[in-house]
């Protein structure tokens, strides 16, 4: 993993935040905007944001407000107030926005907003309860209906297309993975070479005006998050898949009692998913014929590497808005 | 690629397998299936893998018996099965990754046995198939589990601590007269292996024990507890500091703080902080009165929460308030701070009104919370409406369930400020209100609510106007059929037919008469078609 050196960064800030009023708050910091429909003490993942601010402020010469300042929704004036808004897909259950609302959305973004949309990419085996959402960042290259369905009515000429591997995004301050040394060996070659390759992620924009306006990932909140001791406040599993001795052959042949779905490739081919128990993928059959197991590792190095990761990739979504 | 089994068989696991019947022959089997296994990883050839004759008998029994009805697993489970038995120790671990993915007893009882593998792969492989089924661990099965703690492989160690509480949950709890906590009832080798994992040479595995401790409902000896408190890895010795320093002796837990304080590490001092404030003892008040002044805002703010609750002053109250809002971010003590207030009595009162205006909303959440707790009934009714304007759903219902459990205290000037609030869910209210309001009042206050913008207050009027037999309320329902929205419409035909009167009929056929193109026409043809053919009650 490396950085770029931060008044590289800088120098970028200083012309995006010419347009805005900045914001935020009486200290001339410049403030987040998080969109929390409801109750906001029952939003997902509620330590994520203020961890992530919190890392940035410390590892970049970026500063940023601690607290994100909480929106109920598109229509609240205070939207134009901060140029980047969060917003957790889950945290947000009606997705057919009132008139106002889409109004206000619009000109935000035709304003030179940003809007990033967490687990706003949540595969079809994960629709059907919105908590399957949040538990699983799944690498997938489809939006989700509702979010398409609400970005073809403000701007209908437009779509939501995948964000290249080598887009500048993922290098923007972090690059590259974080050392897998302490990783598992059996999960070291999936996570390098096909889960996160060169610290890539699934991201989905839509651009306005030939800049990423809006973009939407997978969830990446789930490792953000930091307890009072700077501990990581939740644990997350790995799913990796897995060959073995005879399973590719076993497993053609396996008896399911769960749902089957299809998941969108980067390329556009289909992996076919079984899934035993909602939610929960356990095998599946790739596009070039070959069938893989889903395993679930639980582990402390596991469960730090993956924050560390999608901390990274949250530090350069934040900074890249800022800086392009 | 052959077709799935399951293509041609019914896919619901629920629908194959008798659930009662199938739980119970998998916690038998899960049970015994463990309960002979060795202490320590076989060193048997996985070749030559014999079940004791008993766990053999019950296990043919129960498959038998599940097999009642042709599960759709059994032919995949036994073949999974079969390898495991008699393969190398690629198949056998394989064999284990996709038994890891049914949840049936004879799968269960291959993971319980493949833990003693003689192999770390396979072993490994048990314990990450059994973690993830996500079904109750029996508590045969967790103490094999938890024998993984002492693992001769590091990475099977690691991965067992990790998921060392969830496992624990099998064993039950228990309390003698003289504890001041339950403790969890382990097999004495077992308790060993956990006491044992908390001086684990690595560091992982430590971090993990700590970690988990607060779960583990289990006993340690003091020079553990020491031995944490000073363990080379910071992270392990901070985490052991609140749940260590309180199960130290008077004399100990005094030497031990004083040291702790005096590490750089600002966390070691937070979290003496936090250790110590439900001490009586001299010597850690004497410490907590140290850490107020500490130069980090979050250690003094605890040590000054902790002398507040024993000693709750205004003035001592404006100090924390003073550092907590020095340093804006991040704060786990605010709950406990605004909670505080309540501490004070009358004079926190003006506390609270002061975090109701926070432009968190969270602060303001549990300052409403505790305003309305301590100081609802008897608050001025003209403050509590404006708070009715805040931004959050969440703190407006709280006010509104005030003023539902005191309707008496609103003037029908507070109830108009209500009606008019640019907020839908309380104007809504402001129509459920009317249910308790005198007749003329209660009529005004509907027939404005009937022109709102929003639909659902709307609906809540027309409720209430059928529901008080407003005089005209039947014209106005009829009337209220001329608008093209279905929720008005189901409303107003919902109670005009309940309980129709001659009137009532006479209004729906001049309405249909009139109206032969209106949506709602064919619903109050029916209904009047069944009205005439009503037989009229025996005299």
């Amino acid at each position: 993993m490396k950085r770029l050196p931060i008044y590289f960064l800088l120098s970028l800030l200083l012309v995006p935040l010419a347009h805005s009023q900045n914001a935020g708050a009486e200290s001339g910091e410049l403030r987040i905007t998080q969109l929390v429909e409801g109750n906001p003490l029952h939003r997902n993942y509620p330590n994520a944001l203020p961890s992530l601010i919190q890392h940035l402020n410390e590892v970049s010469t970026v500063r940023l407000y601690p607290d994100p300042l909480f929106i109920e929704s598109f229509e609240d004036e205070r939207i134009f107030e901060n140029p980047i808004i969060y917003l957790n897909f889950g945290d947000r259950e009606n997705w057919d926005l009132p008139v106002r609302e889409r109004e206000n959305l619009k000109a935000f973004l035709d304003r030179g907003g940003f809007l990033y949309i967490d687990a706003g990419i949540t595969s079809e085996f994960l629709r059907g309860n919105s908590s399957h959402g949040q538990r699983h960042s799944f690498a997938d290259w489809q939006i989700h209906p509702a979010i398409e369905e609400l970005f073809q009515s403000l701007y209908p000429e437009k779509r939501f297309e995948r964000v290249p591997r080598s887009h500048p995004l993922f290098r923007v301050f972090y690059s590259g993975l974080p050392s897998p040394e302490e990783l598992p060996e059996e999960v070291v070659d999936y996570v390098v070479n096909e889960k996160w390759p060169q610290g890539t992620y699934s991201y989905l924009q839509l651009k306005i005006d030939d800049r990423i306006a809006v973009l939407a990932s997978p969830i990446v909140a789930m490792g953000w998050g930091r307890d009072h001791l700077g501990a990581w406040a939740n644990p997350i599993a790995f799913r990796v898949l897995e060959g073995g001795a005879g399973l590719s052959d076993q497993l053609e042949t396996a008896a399911y009692g769960g749902e089957r779905y299809e998941a969108t490739r980067e390329d556009g081919r289909a992996d076919v998913i079984y899934a035993q128990q909602p939610g929960r993928p356990s095998w599946v059959q790739e596009p070039d014929g070959q069938w893989r197991i889903f395993r679930y590792y639980h582990s402390r190095e596991i469960s730090e590497y993956a924050h560390q990761f999608y901390t990274q990739l949250g530090a350069n979504v934040l900074i890249y808005s800022l800086t392009h | 690629m052959r077709e799935k089994t399951s293509a041609i068989r019914p896919t619901s696991f629920d629908l194959r397998l008798p659930a009662a019947k199938g739980i119970a022959v998998a916690v038998l089997l899960v049970a015994v299936g463990t309960l002979l296994l060795p202490a320590q990883p076989s060193t048997e050839s996985p070749d030559s893998v014999v079940l004791p004759p008993e766990i053999q008998a019950l296990l043919e029994q129960a498959q038998q018996e599940m097999t009642v009805g042709d599960p759709y697993w059994q032919e995949t489970v036994e073949r999974a099965l079969e390898q495991f038995r008699n393969g190398n120790t690629d198949q056998r671990r394989s064999s284990i990754m996709l038994l890891g993915k049914y949840p049936v007893p004879p799968a269960r009882a291959a993971m319980t046995e493949a833990l003693s593998d003689k192999d770390a792969s396979v072993r490994r492989a048990a314990l990450v198939s059994l973690l993830e089924t996500q079904m109750p661990i029996a508590s045969q099965t967790g103490g094999q589990m938890l024998r993984l703690l002492a693992d001769p492989e590091v990475s099977v160690r690691r991965i067992a601590s990790s998921s060392v509480a969830m496992i624990v949950q099998q064993f039950p709890l228990s309390m003698n007269p003289t504890d001041l906590q339950p403790t969890r009832s382990f097999p004495e080798g077992i308790r060993q292996i956990l006491q044992n994992a908390f001086r684990d040479d690595d560091v992982t595995v430590r971090r993990n024990m700590v970690g988990h401790f607060p779960y583990l409902q289990l006993e340690l000896p003091p020079e553990t507890l020491v031995a944490l408190l000073h363990d080379p890895d910071d992270e392990v010795a901070i985490h052991a500091v609140r749940w260590a320093l309180p199960r130290l002796g008077e004399k100990l837990l005094a030497q031990e703080s004083a040291k702790l304080i005096e590490r750089e590490n600002p966390l070691f001092r937070l979290e003496v902080a936090k250790g110590l404030q439900n001490s009586a003892s001299p010597a850690a008040r004497q410490i907590l009165k140290k850490l107020e002044k500490d130069p980090d805002p979050a250690v003094a703010i605890e040590a000054m929460l902790a002398h507040f609750q024993r000693q709750p002053t205004s003035e001592l109250y404006k100090d924390l308030l003073d550092r907590f809002h020095q340093n804006p971010g991040r704060n786990d003590a605010s709950q406990r701070i605004i909670f505080s207030a309540q501490l004070l009595g009358q004079a926190g009162e003006p506390f609270l009104r002061e975090w109701l205006q926070s432009e968190n909303p969270a602060y303001r959440q549990y300052a409403a919370q505790a305003y309305l707790n301590g100081y609802g009934r008897e608050a001025d009714p003209d403050f509590l409406l404006t708070l009715l304007d805040d931004a959050s759903p969440v703190i407006r219902q709280q006010i509104l369930q005030t003023f539902l459990r005191n309707p008496r205290t609103l003037t029908s000037e507070h109830r108009h400020q209500i009606a008019t609030s640019r907020y839908p869910d309380v104007r809504r209210f402001a129509a459920q209100m009317a249910a308790t309001l005198p007749a003329k009042e209660a009529e005004n206050l509907l027939m404005e609510l009937l022109l709102d913008e929003s639909t659902e207050v709307r609906v809540t009027a027309l409720q209430q106007i059928a529901n008080r037999r407003i005089p005209g309320w039947e014209e106005i329902l009829v009337l209220s059929l001329h608008e093209e929205n279905p929720q008005i419409n189901n409303t107003s035909l919902l109670w005009l037919t309940r309980q129709p009167t001659p009137e009532i009929v006479r209004l729906l056929t001049e309405f249909a008469e009139n109206n032969p193109n209106s949506s709602v026409r064919p619903r109050i043809d029916q209904f009047l078609q069944q009205f005439q053919n009503r037989k009229p009650a025996p005299k």
